[in-house]
């Protein structure tokens, strides 16, 4: 295929390397004589037009197996009649107006013995072709909204049959809930996110205990699929391309958007004469630097095997909710927004959201209970090494995995408090315990600048240690820049790795 | 061409001694050339720095090729040159989304408003409609001015240690709005604003001269419909700048309020990175109703001088008028109050009530109508015309043939059911480069080529002119064609690379063609460059008319002289299109020669 | 105002042509308040949270203050037209002076605002930042207005040292008096739309806070 192009490629450049060679010839003729000759030139505009014609035509039936299969459901099927039907008619248009606009250039080229023909205006030709692509667009507005209206159901409203699913955009990420057997998706509410909650899900709500959280979106053929589609940081958008089908997602805005699977994934494979083919949910509203990487796999299945697959599903509320509140390390239903920054926007980096969020929050001998501490954890770490019989080693670090600073700079957020005070804590349940602090930064941006921050951010948390209650004789903060990656630089998840704050037992 | 006197030119002349080409006052090179009060070398001014913008911006756009045609490899030398927007070798995805951003506003703002509207309706309008200069030269500077003020601020946001703004040029929040989801929203983005609110104030201090000077100071004789199809093409597109950007900046103030002073006009339950943010009550989508509200009339800014350079150029090298002046006219007033009810069609997946949808279908599908009927009437002017192929007639052609192929895209992208597959994959990008990329590109070069005697007194070099739209027009084609069936796949816009999704990273093997042609076209347009500086100086010296040309510019000094005319302002006794009229042994007559005694009993024209 | 042609006439440029440039940049003006109050009325339309509140007091002050200011324009402009050097100083100034303590006015109103609770940054409601904005930006093209109102007035107050002229502006010649006449005249133009599009909005905002 793109051996063909390239020597279309070729050929069309011949063509106007020919061509200019001629143009000289007709520019030296233009400086000599009075007598204008444009008939090359006509001849090398006319058959570049040509050219360009034929490279559309031809190109259009070369590439016409790279577009997308068969419509996998009934919009798209509607979707891509109507694309069918203006692709004739415009293609028609295009070949005409094309071939006849570079067929008078050549054939009107400048003679001396000629006159142009003095034609100011016809008004009948003018309401022609006034009219005519009036009543075809009509006709083309006609279909269009006739079929818009069918796919938004303007006039029933929404469908009652479906199977329903959530789809919720983040940097850079979709999370998929399904509602379970109940069928209903438990009531979210805004003011109880947080970390341990992206969504906000009202856990009082019994809906909400069936729901369960997917890794891939599973659909059913043949049967309509409600999507309820939202974002929780910026704009992304729900992208099925070989459904054909796309709907903004809105933080602030629900939107939604239904559609009935017809084809099931093996079903495809075999269409497209490939094993290996999978539908794919793609972001399309430019989100932010991870925009082209927010897939997520989707696979259609034939309705048993869908509803095996659904009934086979844990729900989100008993695996990870219950017993987490059971234990008391799940803050249940309460808003994460720190007294301190309400009133100022917080700035965090993205979390790694991990499928276990069962805490490490014991109590220490001093009394004082960890708060927050996430199950291996820095908290958890550093307890156990303490404990443990482990030597001391210059190379057994730590990271601080709930510490944020602001971008760019040595100033903690609010929220870091939660760790810091914990680490404070746990150095009073230990007094003779001493660490040393590392500061260490991803590799972008000048070394100097890297070196500075990480240690200032190093010392930073050193002081907030300092006005916590620790003794500053039994701590140490050193910034080590870029060296020491933890992670691979070339991309984001790797560098938001390599920024941290890591700590060090010197001395048990 | 003399200038012809008549008696009741008494009058004039007595009042307007003041104003003769013997015009006393001392100019320096600072007020000559800089700080210039003289329409000409501000239209100058305009085209010069629109010509480094376009450098620039297609300089960026040819180093996001260069990502997406080879995503895996790695090219130390850019490093080396570009250093913060590269990582090992790698164009990092931040600064690819700031170039994308830039590449957007510097061409669709910078060089296709500014430079395409200020060069042409700058050099053109006083001295086709007979005027000593524009109503006001002090504001006509400051347009100038504030243009290029907007451009440093722009510029300096490229050196941010956080990047230049990188939501895109149409800047949606929250996105834009919030810097914790993006390095440039920060600093760049703020940038980004205060540049724009210059920017429209340099627009719109051109725009009121203009409509000011087109309504207010035509010569005698010089009723509107024996105006050129140049100035009424500027005249609409004047309107339509002063009643759309104003609602661009209402669209940045409430977001400059929601970035800098904690309001949620754009903003609701926020969510980032498991910390909820304390903004309620907005809606992103106000932003794009206020964005579009601009956005869309601001496509036809671009396109419209273009179709009317477009139609003036292709009489005079086709020695035949314009088929449908009046039509012509009335199709542009179509499209100008048409642009300003079908905004939403770039939000039909927005999430706006699908009724909304509908209504703005239905207005979409029917601006096709009058540019239809435009392409048309080109066609027809060309029809048994006697066709001199010059340098500005090739890229005249060249525009309808472009408009034809992007206008016919957008037949497709109108239709609100069409777009729930289309909208923001690459065949929007194929559509909107091939109407604003090449065919506005190709109206002005058509312009400039054509226009340039008329600047600088000379002609600029037809070889190298056939050699600059032979690979501009093939290779923009083998560009931006291909993107159709890239859209066609799926394939969204705005993506890094494509190899996350095996089902878009098949077209690699197409991008790499599409990165390769898009250099050699970005090489071609230097080429056009040195062409246009080489012959500013060295080019072959131009006689009064080169063209044979009717309009009145041609009447004026070649060299260009402060008030244009020396003595009395020509009057116009006819249209200014009778080219090849029957009946006349020459095959052009000028807008300031009387009527024979013959025409005067014919019928109208 | 008149469309029609006049042949590039004075020195000083065409005054009709500048008038009617100043006619455009006020649409322009208009539009961008469109904007804003079309925003208004599309936010308060969706539902969603919207306080209600009623505008102090004050602001029918400020209002009275800034209409008066467009009346002691008239009659500095009638005054310029006579000839009459101390009433055009006077009415300049006075309209200065009322076109400041409108701006006052309208600070100490939005501070009253602010005390009664409704307040511009993170405030869930969306009807007081709006009202913010919208006010501000039209005191930002007041105080805009306002520095051309002082130049005219101090160039009004320079005239006064003169020596008396009798002269009646009927048109327009290469003279000072010219000059300043058009001067004044485009600013008039633009101080009288600042009053009206300050009604306007009194009005809307009145009718449409509360609800």
């Amino acid at each position: 295929m793109s051996i063909l192009l390239g020597i279309l490629t070729i050929i069309l450049l011949y063509i106007v390397v020919v061509q200019i060679g001629k143009a000289s010839d007709l520019i030296k003729e233009l400086k000599v004589g009075e007598q204008e000759d444009h008939s090359k030139g006509a001849l090398f505009l006319s058959l570049i037009g040509f050219g360009i014609l034929i490279y559309s035509i031809l190109s259009s039936y070369f590439y016409k197996d790279m577009i997308l299969p068969k419509p996998a459901s009934q919009e798209g099927v509607w979707i891509q009649q109507l694309i069918t039907v203006t692709l004739v008619i415009t293609g028609v248009v295009f070949v005409i107006t094309q071939a006849i606009l570079f067929w008078f250039v050549y054939k009107y080229h400048y003679k001396s013995d000629r006159k142009a023909y003095f034609y100011p205006h016809n008004n009948t030709l003018e309401v022609v072709w006034t009219v005519i692509p009036a009543i075809v667009l009509t006709v083309l507005i006609g279909v269009g909204i006739w079929r818009w209206y069918t796919i938004f159901n303007v006039f029933k409203g929404r469908p009652r049959d479906v199977v329903e699913v959530e789809v919720t955009g983040k940097q850079f990420a979709w999370i998929l809930r399904y509602p379970g057997k109940d069928g209903k998706l438990g009531k979210r509410d805004f003011t109880l996110v947080n970390g341990d909650n992206e969504l906000g899900i009202d856990w009082n709500d019994p809906a909400s205990h069936d729901d369960f959280i997917a890794d891939e979106l599973v659909l059913p053929k043949g049967k309509t699929v409600y999507a309820n589609i939202g974002a929780l940081d910026v704009i992304h958008d729900f992208f099925l391309p070989q459904m054909r089908i796309m709907m903004d997602a809105v933080p602030g805005v629900p939107t939604s958007f239904w559609f009935k699977p017809t084809i099931t994934s093996a079903e495809m494979k075999v269409i497209t004469k490939n094993p290996n083919y999978e539908y794919v949910l793609a972001c399309n509203k430019l989100c932010g630097s991870g925009h082209y990487n927010m897939q997520k796999k989707v696979r259609v299945l034939e309705l048993p095997e869908y509803q095996k697959w659904s009934d086979e599903q844990k729900s989100y509320y008993q695996t990870v909710v219950k017993p987490a509140m059971d234990e008391g390390t799940y803050k249940v239903n309460s808003s994460s927004i720190p007294q301190e920054s309400a009133g100022k926007v917080t700035e965090g980096e993205p979390t790694v959201s991990s499928e276990n969020t069962a805490g490490f929050n014991q109590k220490l001998s001093n009394g004082f209970e960890l708060e927050g501490a996430k199950a291996a954890g820095v908290e958890e770490k550093i307890i156990e090494f303490i404990k443990s019989d482990k030597a001391i080693s210059k190379d057994l670090w730590f990271s601080f995995d709930r510490l944020l600073f602001e971008n760019g700079k040595a100033t903690l957020i609010p929220s870091s408090q939660e760790q810091l005070k914990n680490v404070a804590e746990i150095l009073k349940a230990f007094p003779s315990v001493e660490i040393k602090l590392g500061g260490y930064t991803d590799n972008v941006g000048k070394p100097e600048s890297n070196q500075k921050l990480s240690a200032d951010r190093a010392s930073m948390v050193m002081n907030e240690l300092v006005k916590l209650g620790i003794a500053s004789s039994r701590l140490k903060s050193e910034g080590y820049g870029e060296q020491y990656p933890i992670a691979s630089n070339t991309t984001d998840a790797g560098r938001q790795q390599n920024r941290r704050i890591d700590i060090r037992v010197t001395k048990k | 061409m003399e200038t012809l006197h008549t008696v009741t030119e008494q009058h004039a002349h007595a009042t307007a001694h003041g104003h003769d080409g013997g015009h006393h006052h001392t100019e320096t090179f600072i007020s000559k050339y800089i700080f210039s009060l003289d329409h000409k070398t501000i239209g100058k001014q305009f085209l010069i720095t629109g010509m480094v913008w376009a450098v620039i911006g297609g300089l960026f756009s040819v180093l996001f090729r260069i990502q997406l045609g080879w995503p895996d490899e790695t090219f130390p030398f850019l490093e080396r040159m570009f250093g913060a927007w590269y990582t090992d070798g790698k164009l990092n995805p931040e600064a690819y989304y700031s170039l994308i951003t830039m590449h957007g506003t510097i061409m669709v703002f910078f060089v296709l408003t500014a430079s395409l509207s200020g060069t042409f309706a700058n050099v053109l309008i006083p001295l086709q409609l007979g005027a000593r200069d524009m109503a006001s030269p002090l504001m006509n500077a400051l347009s100038y001015w504030f243009f290029v003020i907007s451009g440093i601020i722009m510029f300096s946001s490229l050196f941010l240690p956080t990047g230049a703004a990188s939501a895109g040029w149409t800047i949606y929040p929250p996105l834009s709005a919030l810097p914790q989801t993006s390095p440039g929203s920060g600093d760049g983005m703020t940038l980004w604003l205060i540049s724009m609110v210059l920017f429209v104030v340099s627009t719109l201090l051109g725009g009121l001269n203009y409509v000011s000077t087109i309504l207010n100071m035509r010569t005698k004789g010089m009723s509107l419909f024996k105006m050129p199809l140049t100035v009424w093409a500027l005249f609409f597109t004047a309107i339509i700048g002063i009643l759309s950007f104003p609602v661009l900046v209402s669209g940045v103030v409430l977001l400059i309020f929601d970035r800098t002073l904690g309001t949620s006009f754009y903003l609701s339950h926020i969510v980032i990175g498991g910390v909820p943010q304390p903004y309620a009550g907005g809606s992103p989508i106000l932003f794009q109703h206020l964005f579009w509200f601009l956005g869309h009339p601001e496509v036809y800014i671009v396109i419209l001088p273009a179709m009317g350079m477009v139609s003036e150029i292709l009489a005079v090298h086709a020695r035949k008028p314009i088929f449908g002046y009046k039509a012509m006219i009335f199709s542009i007033l179509g499209i100008t109050i048409l642009g300003f009810i079908v905004w939403a069609h770039h939000m039909f997946m927005a999430g706006i009530n699908p009724f909304l949808g509908s209504v703005f279908t239905f207005f979409t599908l029917l601006i096709a109508i009058p540019s239809a009927v435009k392409v048309f009437n080109w066609i027809t002017t060309i029809w048994k015309g006697n066709l001199h192929i010059t340098a500005p007639f090739l890229f005249a052609v060249g525009f309808v043939s472009m408009f034809i192929s992007g206008g016919l895209t957008g037949i497709w992208l109108g239709n609100s059911t069409i777009d729930i597959q289309l909208h923001d994959t690459y065949f929007v990008v194929a559509h909107f480069h091939i109407v604003m990329g090449i065919a506005a590109f190709f109206g002005m070069f058509a312009g400039i080529y054509h226009w340039f005697p008329r600047m600088f007194g000379r002609m600029m070099n037809t070889n190298l002119a056939y050699i600059h739209f032979a690979i501009t027009f093939i290779g923009s084609y083998l560009i931006f064609w291909p993107m159709h069936f890239q859209g066609l796949a799926g394939v969204p816009r705005r993506y890094y690379t494509n190899n996350n999704f095996e089902i878009f990273a098949v077209f690699n093997g197409m991008n790499k063609v599409i990165s390769i042609a898009a250099i050699i076209v970005f090489l071609a347009q230097l080429l056009f460059l040195v062409n246009f500086f080489w012959s500013i100086f060295k080019g072959k010296k131009s006689s009064q008319n080169p063209w044979n040309a009717n309009t009145l510019e041609w009447t004026s000094p070649v060299e260009g002289i402060h008030g244009n005319w020396h003595g009395d302002i020509p009057e116009v006794h006819r249209w200014a299109y009778d080219y090849s009229r029957p009946g006349n042994e020459s095959d052009f007559i000028p807008q300031n020669f009387p009527l024979t005694e013959k025409e005067k009993t014919e019928a109208d024209h | 105002m008149s469309l029609s042609v006049t042949y590039n006439k004075t020195k000083f440029g065409n005054q009709g042509a500048q008038r009617f440039t100043m006619w455009m940049a006020i649409v322009s003006i208009m539009m961008t308040f469109g904007g804003f109050t079309s925003a208004f009325i599309v936010r308060k339309g969706a539902g969603g949270a919207w306080s209600s509140f009623t505008m102090p007091s004050i602001f029918n002050v400020s209002t009275l203050m800034i209409l008066l200011s467009s009346m002691s324009l008239i009659v500095a402009h009638i005054s310029n037209k006579k000839g009459n050097k101390i009433m055009t100083a006077v009415g300049l100034f006075t309209t200065t002076f009322l076109g400041i303590l409108f701006c006052a006015f309208q600070v100490t109103g939005w501070s009253q605002l602010t005390n009664q609770g409704i307040y511009l940054s993170y405030n869930p409601n969306p009807a007081g930042p709006f009202f913010y904005v919208i006010t501000a930006f039209h005191a930002l093209h007041v105080i805009c207005g306002l520095l051309f109102m002082i130049v005219a007035t101090t160039r009004s107050l320079f005239k006064l040292r003169q020596p008396t002229s009798t002269e009646i502006i009927t048109e327009l010649e290469n003279t000072e008096k010219g000059r300043f006449a058009i001067r004044t005249d485009l600013l008039s133009m633009y101080w009288h739309f600042m009053g009206l599009l300050w009604l306007y909005l009194f009005i809307f905002l009145s009718l449409n806070l509360n609800h």
